[in-house]
């Protein structure tokens, strides 16, 4: 492997170090103890009770037979809800359910008992009427008006369009019009944690340990359902096994602490892998149509994009994902023309929720296969297209039109793929493939937001606090959700205030002491708590001064004169910048479609060897650009870059969570296939500079735009490879054996 | 049975050593991932060779020598498979990473210069959901260098 490292900028220390992760020293001797390793004194178990239907109504819960069992100590229903309705953006969910079934797996009932197996028993000895109905299982079938309502409004959560131009006339004079359909797949998490947590209620308040990467939200649902003030909920987040996006929602936090409440005990749920990969969050499978003009010269004239998103039984974050895809339907080009229609469709099928990239990998894969159409079709190289038609700084967002600001490196990010021997030799390296195996290359580009764009209100903030002797303690979030973020907190801060690494404490994931920061999420954890890190170290800076301190400073004074005057402890709030340069977009049209002032940009080059006779397909190489402003840590960002491609390659070949009818046939780990040690190919990541002036450093998030590349690369070099064109993902041996077969006929 | 060097009991045969490590001598390192050997989060070493806790029962290894992720460091630091990883960035959420360090601590016992196909067929039961698994690999690489 080769990284370029970035050169820090000379006045700092620690940025632009690859510093070890914090608390990597506990990790590996297993001493660090997770939410679901913890035990408190007189600890009950929970169980979940959950459906086993798609789609009904539960008419009789019979409860009385689980509450003779011997070690049980509460069993809950919904009428022990106090308000039963749960949702981050649309409450439409009930916390346990009351009436209608919407989704297999569904929560209806609680068990504590003194023991794991006491609550199992319990569990199994609730006995549940169920009216079955017919599960609403194609979206495009729930979206029809014969189609049984989930909810009231019916089954459209939300349509989302917008036009920029005049699509039809671009398509009508184009030379090329390539027009697919393409399908995306069910993706889960798979995080190593399955997850869990503890809940204890003691003198009316709560205390939730929990997993989550947006524990403000948890601490209002919490207080929502028990119908309490929120400041009597207290959420401790970390240290988490893995999220990607799964654990940011649900009734989990909910359920401990209505069992705490009701029996006054703390009590521990430990999800199993088999009830995650039942009912957590899922990426959203895509249908998208999409038409694609280019003009003789290749340059991108006009784009279409009709998609349909399956949101499953509860809105959940599908809104927010719809949007954010919308405005990435157009990926890192410049277009004059494009128009995008969104429908987000309830079903019975998994629950979509957020999951790494949050929608874009879906517009990724049908843009970037429809420009290698083109190009096949106009007789060009995809990478020369790419490069006619990639965004510069300055040039209106193809979709919204708003100005791409100064920090977006897409065009260099592209050319230091171009420029990589993968690409340039990829004909050689095609001629060398021996026996079955044909070798191809493919290149892919995507870019995507930092934060969660404008109008969103987007926020972050830090507590500092500087002691008697000096000594520095910074409570910041957004918390580590599986990256240990504080490592990057701290770096900032001891450049900030220039002081050794290892004398500054950072505490996250904690609501208690964190102020509100939002969520771990949406590629804004570095940009937005560091943003808010950095700005709690200026201000003590400032205050430094003005107790009159000057350099170097004496921090065994400093902490005596600030604390001596009451200003030792410093809360700040950094609220993300929204876009300033409109451009072409319309004021009203902001708060509606939410633009991103700041983006990242990620392309990738693929080689992959296609088993002519099987259709199997092995990934050789990935080497992965990525503009990522500033690398705070550049040993992080080529972790983030290598843990992201191998969820892009489970993505593009084998991951598929499958349903039938609403019930999950893909139940366990052995059925449910990720990427593992023998799957990695070669990786490469290279770090693209350029620093963006609203990030701390000038840092911008990237964990999510570096997985959005991986799967149209890897198509991109199977149809080199074969010829193919794969229009739905994965890619999996029958798949692409399938699509070969019928180049034959 | 030992465990990490220490003699202990047990009472119910029919535990699952990993609830007996976890529950009972309360030695966390060893994480469910699936309670179904598909992970390697529950590795530990049983006279030296690498096993999924989660598919053992106590009654049947009753005279085994048990050495768990938190029985590997000296009194003198982290054990060279642990450092590696720390310095090597082979860690991000970590919940993998107990059996990850288990497995390789079993490998180099076997061979201390082990190639690379031997590391991935050494590690193709612990699932890693984070790193990608290359800088896992950088990290035993460096052990021996
Ligand atoms: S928990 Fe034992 S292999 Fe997964
Ligand atoms: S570090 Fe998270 S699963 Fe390996």
């Amino acid at each position: 492997m080769t990284t370029e490292s970035v050169e820090a900028p000379a006045r700092t220390r620690y940025v632009g170090r690859s510093v070890p992760t914090r608390d990597a020293d506990v990790v590996v001797t297993g001493e660090l103890e997770y939410l679901t390793d913890m035990t408190l004194p007189n600890m009950l178990h929970g169980k979940i009770v959950r459906t086993n239907v798609p789609h009904g109504r539960l008419l009789e819960l019979e409860t009385e037979a689980a509450r003779r069992v011997p070690g049980v100590v509460a069993v809950l229903t919904a009428a022990d809800v106090p308000n039963n309705i749960l949702g981050a953006i649309v409450p439409d969910q009930p916390v346990l359910v009351d009436g209608l079934i919407r989704q297999f797996g569904d929560a209806v009932a609680l068990v504590a008992g003194t023991t794991v197996a006491a609550a199992e028993a319990g569990a199994a000895a609730i006995q549940m009427k169920v009216e079955t109905m017919p599960a609403v299982s194609d979206p495009r079938e729930a979206l029809r008006a014969s189609a049984p309502s989930l909810h009231d409004g019916g089954n459209l959560l939300l349509e989302l369009t917008h036009e920029r131009g005049d699509v039809d006339q671009a398509l009508a004079g184009a030379a090329v019009v390539v027009d697919r359909t393409f399908l995306t797949q069910v993706q889960e998490h798979v995080c190593l944690e399955p997850g869990g947590g503890v809940g204890q209620y003691k003198n009316g308040q709560f205390t939730i340990w929990a997993g989550t990467q947006l524990p403000g939200n948890s601490q209002s649902e919490v207080a929502r359902a028990l119908m309490i003030d929120p400041e009597d909920v207290r959420i401790i987040s970390t240290p988490i096994g893995g999220s990607f996006g799964s654990k940011a929602e649900g009734p989990f936090p909910i359920f401990l602490a209505l069992l705490a409440k009701a029996t006054d005990r703390p009590v521990r749920i430990v999800l199993t892998r088999e009830e995650v990969m039942a009912v957590g969050v899922k990426r959203h499978p895509f249908r998208v149509h999409t038409r694609l003009g280019l003009d003789r010269d290749g340059r991108i004239v006009g784009l279409d994009t009709d998609a349909i998103v399956d949101a499953g039984p509860y809105a959940g974050f599908s809104p927010a994902v719809l949007s954010i895809a919308a405005e990435a339907s157009t990926g890192p080009y410049s277009m004059p023309n494009a128009r995008f229609r969104g429908r987000a469709a309830y079903t019975n099928n998994s629950n979509g929720g957020a999951f790494r990239g949050y929608g874009v990998p879906q517009m990724a894969f049908p843009l970037e296969s429809s420009i290698l159409e083109a190009a096949e079709r106009l007789e060009m190289d995809a990478a020369e297209i790419k490069r006619r038609n990639i965004l510069h700084p300055g040039d209106p967002h193809a979709l919204y039109g708003h100005t791409i600001g100064p920090s977006f490196r897409g065009a260099e990010t592209l050319d230091a793929v171009i420029d990589h021997p993968w690409w340039r030799d990829r004909a050689a390296w095609k001629e060398q493939a021996t026996g079955p195996w044909e070798r191809g290359t493919g290149i892919a580009a995507a870019l995507k937001g930092c934060g969660y764009g404008s109008a969103k209100g987007d926020r972050a903030g830090a507590r500092l606090q500087i002691s008697i002797d000096g000594s520095i303690t910074i409570w910041a979030g957004p918390n580590h959700s599986g990256q240990f973020i504080e490592t990057a907190y701290a770096q900032v801060a001891a450049d900030a205030l220039r002081r050794p690494y290892d004398e500054i404490l950072v505490v996250v994931g904690d609501t208690e002491l964190v102020p509100e920061s939002g969520s771990c999420a949406a590629s804004r954890s570095l940009y937005m708590g560091g943003g808010a890190v950095l700005k709690a170290c200026e201000e003590l800076i400032s205050r430094i001064r003005a107790v009159g301190l000057a350099d170097p400073i004496d921090w065994n004074e400093a902490g005596e004169r600030l604390g001596a005057k009451g200003l030792a402890l410093v809360e700040v709030y950094h609220d993300a910048p929204d876009v300033t340069e409109l451009g072409e977009m319309h004021p009203d049209d902001v708060p509606r479609l939410h633009p991103h002032r700041v983006y990242s940009s990620a392309v990738h080059v693929a080689r992959v060897e296609v088993n002519r006779f099987t259709g199997q397909v092995e990934v050789r190489g990935i080497a992965c650009a990525v503009d990522c402003g500033i690398a705070v840590n550049p040993a992080g960002v080529v972790g983030q870059t290598e843990g992201a491609i191998l969820q892009g390659i489970g993505l593009a070949l084998m991951e598929d969570f499958k349903l039938e009818a609403g019930v999950p046939q893909t139940t366990s780990l052995e059925t449910y296939l990720i990427p593992t040690a023998g799957d990695v190919p070669e990786l490469e990541t290279i770090i693209v500079e350029g620093g963006e002036e609203t990030g701390p450093f000038g840092a911008k998030g990237i964990a999510e735009v570096v997985l959005v590349p991986t799967a149209p690369a890897i198509t991109a070099a199977i149809r080199d490879a074969v010829g193919v064109v794969v229009d739905r993902l994965p890619a999996t041996p029958e798949t692409v054996y399938r699509l070969m077969e019928g180049l034959k006929s | 049975m030992n465990v990490n060097g220490q003699k202990v009991s047990f009472h119910s045969p029919a535990q699952r050593l990993l609830d007996y490590l976890r529950d009972s001598l309360e030695l966390t390192g060893a994480k469910e991932g699936c309670g179904m050997g598909e992970c390697g989060a529950c590795t530990v070493l049983v006279d030296g060779e690498p096993v999924c806790s989660c598919l053992v029962l106590v009654g049947q290894i009753s005279n085994a020598d048990v050495v768990t992720v938190e029985g590997l460091a000296g009194a003198d630091g982290l054990h060279p498979v642990q450092q590696a990883i720390v310095d090597c960035h082979a860690s991000q959420c970590g919940f993998c990473t107990p059996g990850v360090v288990v497995s390789t601590t079993a490998l180099l016992a076997r061979r201390p210069q082990p190639d690379e196909t031997e590391v991935r067929e050494a590690l193709v039961g612990n699932l890693c959901r984070c790193t990608g698994y290359q800088a896992i690999f950088r990290a035993i690489t460096s052990l021996g260098e």
